[in-house]
């Protein structure tokens, strides 16, 4: 009984060539590779570029040009301007810190919800279409009432990130929880376990990869959320959002688009940040984990 | 239906572990899929259960593991809980080869230092204490069938189930696990019974086969093989054993005939 059958075997992603090679391959990844892909997209952004200089140099009049100030202007104001950096930095950390909060806490209401849901068919029927429900009403709508109940400060703002990322958790964790293969199931139905053991043991684990999915979308839907709150709620803390309608009003143009371009790279390394955990978590054993975005 | 939890002596001969006694099954939709199926299963005896697709073989198993209840007849099957080998291995993926092997000792809180020996043991039995640490994508299809095997084996059971677990693999491998089965059958002597659409595989494992006839699925013929174990791949160029496949499928064939008669 040895490793010799392996090569009987249709699998080209199966690693253990030799009986000798009984570690676990580590990944590769080679520079040049990294550097391939790299590239389309930073030529993407050169266009871009190119395309924004023309806008400003060749579309507008100088008088008009502080509706698009030339890309190093930005960056001038934005990374080296001391003043605007750090109120941009400060504004951006207090929406990253309502974002977080918002995010653990529609995390955790949505596991918790979907697994209820997962366990008991009635409690699916009658919570489901509530979820639904908050998908479908614009939370835009809603916002001016959280503030009216809950006041106009970090509260509120975490609400509405909560809001706004929740549909994603509870879907996709359900989702997981409800797509475990049934050869699986039956490895557990033999052993009549029972159901925490179960959950515990085959549904949650299985559930992971589905679980990140949600947190994928849900970390970028709150951002939005801490900026969309800081649009309506005026009090406490001045958020990333607030400064860039600040900047707005004082026709602060460069101010402006720097501003915009941090909120982005917030949103960005949201998504990337849960990514990473993911890979890190189910990459091991996970197909989606093992491709990269 | 009567449902005995322990196995109860039968004269003479040494106690039967699984005895199924007239167990029908009936489906809700009136299908009848098992009618007057009798089955007794010794410690030491592999019983393979023969037949085309569709005869209820499957379903016989899954009455015996619990996965599904007979509607009719008495099942009498042992206190502890069978192993069951899938047809298809049905590892857990974020399980490494130690972590899918152990799983069943960790549900039922064995201590840490017997869940070693055990499952050192089990990965001995099937050859792979060397990819003990790899994940099932890792692995080959058929050392993922021999860590599936390694997990029905760990909980040492007396009695072990397997429902077609070589049906997915390729001929060569195929015939290469089952002269591993054999061995591992003649090493622990518990009592299987084995499902499989195959004649020389019936016929290579088993101490006794049944043949089954389909829509009802009731037994056609019941055919002792006397070879001992632990038997290897010259067996299949024997000529008795050619003679007991011809045996095996000329009683197959009546059974199929049947049921294509019925069609008409």
């Amino acid at each position: 009984m040895t490793a010799l059958d392996v090569k009987n075997e249709a699998r080209p992603r199966t690693v253990p060539v030799a009986p000798a090679a009984a570690k676990p391959p580590a990944k590769r990844r080679r520079p040049t590779r990294l550097l391939l892909d790299a590239l389309p997209p930073l030529a993407v952004a050169g266009v871009v570029v190119a395309g924004w200089y023309a806008a400003t140099y060749l579309l507008l009049t100088p008088q008009r040009r502080f509706l698009l100030p030339p890309p190093h202007a930005v960056v001038q104001k934005g990374l080296f301007d001391a003043q605007a950096r750090g109120e941009i930095f400060h504004a951006v950390l207090s929406t990253a810190r309502v974002a977080a909060f918002g995010l653990v806490i529609a995390s955790l209401l949505g596991i918790t919800l979907a697994i209820a849901m997962s366990q008991a068919r009635w409690v699916q029927r009658s919570l489901y279409p509530w979820a639904i429900l908050l998908q479908t009403v614009p939370i835009l709508a809603i916002v001016p009432l959280i503030g009216f109940w809950w006041g106009f400060d970090f509260r509120s703002r975490v609400l509405v990130c909560v809001l706004i990322s929740l549909f994603p958790m509870i879907t996709n964790t359900l989702f997981g929880l409800q797509s475990v293969p049934s050869g699986l199931h039956d490895v557990f139905s033999i052993r009549r376990v029972s159901r925490v053991s179960r959950l515990v043991h085959l549904e949650l684990p299985a559930a992971l990869p589905s679980i990140f999915t949600g947190l994928r979308i849900s970390a970028g839907l709150s951002v939005i959320g801490a900026i969309v709150g800081d649009f309506f709620f005026r009090q406490g803390d001045p958020g990333i959002g607030r400064l860039i309608d600040n900047y707005r009003a004082q026709l602060a143009s460069e101010q402006l688009f720097a501003a915009i371009f941090a909120s982005s790279l917030l949103g960005l390394l949201a998504f990337l940040l849960v990514g990473a955990i993911g890979n890190r978590t189910v990459g091991r054993w996970h197909d989606s984990g093992r491709r990269r975005p | 239906m009567t449902f005995v939890e322990t196995g109860q002596g039968v004269a003479a001969a040494p106690a039967a572990i699984l005895s199924l006694q007239q167990v029908a099954k009936t489906w809700p939709d009136g299908t009848h899929a098992l009618e007057e199926v009798d089955l007794d299963l010794r410690k030491g005896e592999l019983v393979t259960l023969v037949g085309p697709s569709g005869c209820g073989k499957s379903t016989v198993l899954r009455i015996v593991a619990g996965l599904d209840a007979a509607t009719g007849g008495q099942v009498v099957v042992p206190e502890q809980l069978p192993g069951f080998v899938f047809q298809q291995p049905n590892l857990l993926p974020w399980r490494s080869v130690v972590g899918n092997v152990e799983l069943f000792l960790q549900l039922d809180k064995a201590p840490a230092d017997a869940r070693r020996e055990a499952v050192d043991d089990a990965l001995e039995l099937v050859g792979l204490e060397r990819f003990r640490d790899h994940l099932p994508h890792q692995l080959s299809g058929g050392m993922q069938m021999r860590a599936a095997l390694a997990r029905a084996l760990v909980t040492r059971p007396e009695l072990l189930l397997f429902d077609e677990p070589f049906a997915a693999v390729d001929e060569l491998l195929r015939e290469r696990l089952q002269e591993e089965l054999s061995r591992l059958f003649a090493a622990r002597r518990f009592a299987g019974l084995f499902i499989t659409h195959s004649v020389a595989e019936a016929v290579f494992l088993s101490t006794r086969v049944m043949v089954m006839t389909p829509q009802p699925g009731t037994i056609e013929e019941v055919i002792d093989v006397p070879f001992p174990h632990p038997r290897v791949a010259e067996l299949r160029f024997d000529s008795d054993f050619v003679d007991l496949c011809h045996r095996v499928s000329r009683s197959m064939r009546r059974a199929g005939s049947d049921l294509e008669v019925e069609n008409r």
